[in-house]
C-alpha cells in the first residue's frame, strides 16, 4: 500500500512536468534530412528468445549508418510495458517508439498520444505501404488513420492431437470446420475412464482474444461500430457461452487456461485446443505426440482475433526523434528483416513480398502448419479500441467463469453490459 | 535558551532529519496527494477533474468493490485465528527445553524470510489440480482431488493456507519473546502449589501473554488486510473475482484500468480500516490486558 501511494505521488509529480511539456507546439512532421546525430529508444515486451532477433536488427541498423543510434529496452510483459509507457508519456519523456499489444492501445488513441504515420508514408517514396497485408494493418488503424507498423502479429489456430484422433477412429486429416463438428469430434475423443488422466475433446478458456473470436464466430459483437454502445449481452454471445458450458458440463471439454492448460496439452489430455500460431515452437519443444494445425474459424461467421503487437510512435518527442524513428521503423519492417524476424520467432510476416519470398515459402513447404495462420488471415479482425477495454474484458471473463464453472445464470451479462456502458461514457 | 541547549536541539533535529525527509517524500506527501486524487476523476492522460465524494459513493455501490471487501473479510477470518492459535501452541512448545530447538525455530521462521513471490510460484505448482503434489497426497490417502486455484471458492481457501504458512513463524517468534518475558517466579509458585501443566497454561501463561497475543492479533489483521503478492502471482484476483482482495482490486483499478481517482479512494478506505485496528492496538495495547 505504501508503495502504491509512493507511485501515486511519483505520477503526480511527473504529471506537472507533463503539462509543461504538453504545452509545446507540435510541429507538422516533414521528411527532412537529419543533420545532427540522434539517439532514440524503442521499448518492447519481447522476452527470452524473441528479444535476440530484434536486438540483432537494431545492431545492424546502428551499424548501417552514422546519424541515428537506436537503443532497444526490454520493459517486461505487455501490460507492464503499457503501464511504464503511460507513466513516461505523462512525465513528458516517452521513448519515440514502443511496442504495444493489440488490445492495450485504446487509452493512447483516446488521448491523442500517438503520431499518425501517414505523413511519413506519403513523404517517403521508397516505402510502399501497399506491400503490407491490409488485414494486419487494420490492427494498427484507428478511425482510418494508421498509427503503427506490425512487429509480432499472430492469430489463434486450432492445434490437433492427431494420435488421439486416430485412437478414437477419427480421420486425423479431417479437421472440424464448425463448432457443431468440433463438439461431435470432442464427444468421441473425451474419455473419463482413467480418473488420474481424464481426456477431453477440446480445451476452452477465457483468454481475451479467444473469447472475442468465439463471440464473433457465433455472430455476436462486443460494441457497435463507433464504440458507443455495448452489444455483448446479445443472444448470440449468450448462446456461445452456453455452448461452451454444455461441453464443459458434459465433460466433453475442459475449461482450463494458463500454465495448467498448457500442461494438459503437453500431457496429451486434450484433443483440440486454440492457441497462438506463435505456439508452434512451444508444441515442437513440449509435445511428443503427432500434432497438427487447423484453422480456428469454427463459427457461422468465419472470424479470428488479431493478436500480438505493433510498433507505435509517440508524441511529446522531437521532430528529429520522430524522423529518426521513421527511418528505423522502415528498416525494421523491410522485407529482409521481416523474413529474418519471422524465421527466428515464428511470428507472421506482414509484407506480401516477404510472404512470397523463397525463404518463407520454403518454411511452408517443409512444415505446412506454419501456413494455417495466413490462410485464415482474410477472416482476421482487430481487437476492441475502447479505452476501458481491459476493465470490460475482465468483467466479461469473470462472468464466463461464473456461468461455466459456478452455474450462474447467463443473464448476468445484462448487468455487466449496463456497467460497461457506463464505462464507455 | 542557552547556547549549549540550542546546539543540542539542533543536533537532535539533524539526527532525526534523514528519516523525516525520507518519510515525508515517500510516505506523507504521497498520502496527501492520494487524498487529493481520490476526489478527482483522472486516467493519467486526461486532465484531472474534481468530482467530490463521487468515487467514494461509487465504491459502495459497486458489486466488485463489495466483493473485494467480502474476500478480504473472509481472508482475515481465515488467517487470523488460525495463525494466532497455531503460533501460541508453537511458542509454548518452543519455550520448552528440547534437543535441537534452534533447528525447529529456524524451520518455523524460514517462511517469513522467504520471498513471497518465489514461494507463491512454488505453491502454484503444489496446488496444480492434475499434477500438483497436494492433490497427489490427497488422492493417495483416499480423499477427493480439489480444483484449488481453478475454483472461485477453493482458490481463496488455498490462499488462506499460503497466508498461514507465511505468517505463523513471525507470530511465533513474537509470542516466544512474550513467553520468555513472563517471570519464572509464577511458575515456581504454581509448582509448589501443585498445579498441573494445563492449569499452569490456562491460569498463568495465557493471561500473562495476553498483551503480546493482542499485539500479534492486531498485526496479523493488518497484514491479512494487506495481502497482495500471493494474489498477484497465484490468481490475479480470479477465478471470477474469488480472490480479488482489496489491495489487488486497488492495484487493478490504478495500474491496469488507470482509474487513479477511484483507486486512491479505495486506498483511503483500506487505510481507514487499517487505521482503526492500529488505534485499537494503541488504545488497548497500552492498557495491558492482563493481571501483572
Amino acid at each position: 500500500m505504501k508503495r502504491i501511494i509512493a507511485s501515486l505521488i511519483a505520477l503526480m509529480l511527473v504529471s506537472s512536468l507533463a503539462l509543461w511539456a504538453g504545452g509545446k507546439q507540435e510541429k507538422q512532421t516533414q521528411l527532412k534530412e537529419l543533420t545532427e546525430p540522434v539517439t532514440i529508444e524503442i521499448w518492447y515486451s519481447l522476452g527470452a528468445k524473441y528479444s535476440a532477433p530484434l536486438e540483432k536488427i537494431i545492431k545492424d541498423f546502428n551499424a548501417s549508418q552514422t546519424l541515428i543510434t537506436v537503443k532497444g529496452v526490454y520493459q517486461g510483459g505487455y501490460a507492464t510495458t503499457q503501464q511504464k509507457l503511460l507513466a513516461a508519456y505523462i512525465g513528458g519523456n516517452p521513448p519515440v517508439l514502443s511496442q504495444l499489444e493489440q488490445s492495450l492501445v485504446g487509452a493512447f488513441v483516446a488521448n491523442d498520444a500517438l503520431v499518425p504515420l501517414e505523413n511519413f508514408i506519403k513523404a517517403d517514396k521508397s516505402f510502399d505501404i501497399k506491400d503490407f497485408m491490409p488485414e494486419i494493418l487494420q490492427g494498427a488503424t484507428y478511425s482510418g488513420k494508421l498509427y503503427g507498423l506490425p512487429i509480432n502479429v499472430s492469430t489463434p489456430v486450432l492445434y490437433i492431437n492427431r494420435d488421439l484422433f486416430r485412437a478414437k477412429g477419427l480421420n486425423p486429416d479431417k479437421y472440424p470446420t464448425t463448432w457443431e463438428q468440433a463438439y461431435e469430434y470432442s464427444k468421441k475423443i473425451a474419455d473419463q475412464s482413467n480418473p488420474a488422466k481424464p481426456i477431453y475433446g477440446i480445451r476452452v478458456y477465457n483468454s481475451g482474444w479467444i473469447i472475442h473470436s468465439l463471440f464473433r464466430q457465433f455472430g455476436g459483437r462486443l460494441f457497435n461500430d463507433d464504440n458507443t454502445k455495448v452489444l455483448f449481452n446479445s443472444k448470440e454471445i449468450k448462446d456461445a457461452i452456453l455452448f461452451w458450458k454444455k461441453m464443459v458440463d458434459e465433460k466433453v471439454a475442459v475449461y482450463q487456461g494458463g500454465g495448467e492448460g498448457s500442461a494438459m496439452d503437453a500431457a496429451a489430455q486434450i484433443g483440440m485446443v486454440m492457441r497462438s500460431t506463435g505456439s508452434i515452437q512451444w508444441f515442437k519443444d513440449h509435445v511428443k505426440y503427432d500434432w497438427g494445425v487447423a484453422p480456428f474459424t469454427l463459427g457461422k461467421v468465419k472470424a479470428v482475433s488479431l493478436g500480438g503487437g505493433n510498433i507505435y510512435m509517440l508524441k511529446k518527442t522531437t521532430p528529429e526523434q520522430q524522423r529518426a524513428a521513421w527511418e528505423f521503423l522502415r528498416y525494421l519492417t523491410s522485407k529482409e528483416n521481416q523474413i529474418y524476424w519471422s524465421v527466428n520467432t515464428g511470428y507472421m510476416v506482414s509484407r506480401k513480398s516477404a510472404y512470397n519470398s523463397p525463404e518463407i515459402q520454403d518454411i511452408f513447404k517443409k512444415d505446412p502448419r506454419y501456413k494455417v495462420t495466413y490462410e485464415q488471415l482474410p477472416y482476421a479482425f482487430p481487437r476492441p479500441r475502447v479505452a476501458a477495454w481491459p476493465e470490460i474484458e475482465r468483467m466479461i471473463r469473470d462472468d464466463m467463469t461464473k456461468i461455466i464453472v459456478q452455474g450462474a445464470d447467463v443473464n448476468i451479462l445484462d448487468e455487466t453490459a449496463k456497467k460497461a456502458q457506463e464505462l464507455l461514457e | 535558551m542557552g547556547l549549549r541547549e540550542r546546539r543540542n536541539n539542533l543536533m537532535g533535529w539533524l539526527f532525526i532529519s534523514p528519516p523525516i525527509i525520507v518519510f515525508s517524500v515517500f510516505i506523507f506527501a504521497p498520502m496527501i496527494v492520494a487524498l487529493v486524487i481520490s476526489f478527482h476523476k483522472w486516467n493519467l492522460l486526461s486532465p484531472m477533474r474534481f468530482v467530490g465524494f463521487k468515487n467514494y459513493i461509487k465504491m459502495f455501490h459497486s458489486d466488485s468493490f463489495l466483493n473485494s471487501l467480502r474476500v478480504s473479510i473472509i481472508y482475515v477470518l481465515g488467517t487470523v485465528p488460525t495463525t494466532v492459535i497455531m503460533a501460541i501452541i508453537l511458542a509454548i512448545l518452543m519455550n520448552q527445553q528440547i534437543h535441537g530447538l534452534s533447528f525447529f525455530r529456524i524451520m518455523i521462521y524460514l517462511p517469513v524470510i522467504t520471498s513471497m513471490a518465489a514461494a507463491a510460484i512454488v505453491f502454484q505448482y503444489l496446488f496444480e489440480p492434475n499434477f500438483g503434489l497436494i492433490n497427489f497426497v490427497l488422492a493417495s490417502i483416499g480423499l477427493p482431488k480439489m480444483k484449488w486455484l481453478n475454483d472461485p471458492n477453493q482458490a481463496l481457501f488455498a490462499l488462506i493456507l499460503v497466508g498461514i504458512w507465511k505468517r505463523v513463524g513471525y507470530n511465533t517468534i513474537i509470542l516466544l519473546a512474550g513467553l520468555q518475558g513472563i517471570p519464572s517466579v509464577y511458575y515456581e509458585a504454581a509448582k509448589i502449589d501443585g498445579a498441573n501443566t494445563s492449569q499452569v497454561i490456562r491460569k498463568i501463561t495465557i493471561p500473562l501473554l495476553s498483551p503480546v497475543t493482542f499485539f500479534v492479533t492486531v498485526m496479523q489483521i493488518i497484514a491479512s488486510l494487506k495481502v497482495f503478492t500471493s494474489i498477484v502471482v497465484m490468481t490475479e484476483g480470479g477465478p471470477a473475482g474469488g480472490t480479488d482482495a482489496i489491495p489487488y482490486y486497488l492495484y487493478r483499478n490504478a495500474f491496469v484500468y488507470h482509474k487513479m481517482g477511484y483507486a486512491s479512494a479505495v486506498a483511503y478506505v483500506l487505510f481507514a480500516i487499517i487505521f482503526i485496528f492500529t488505534l485499537l492496538q494503541f488504545r488497548f495495547g497500552e492498557k495491558r490486558v492482563h493481571y501483572q
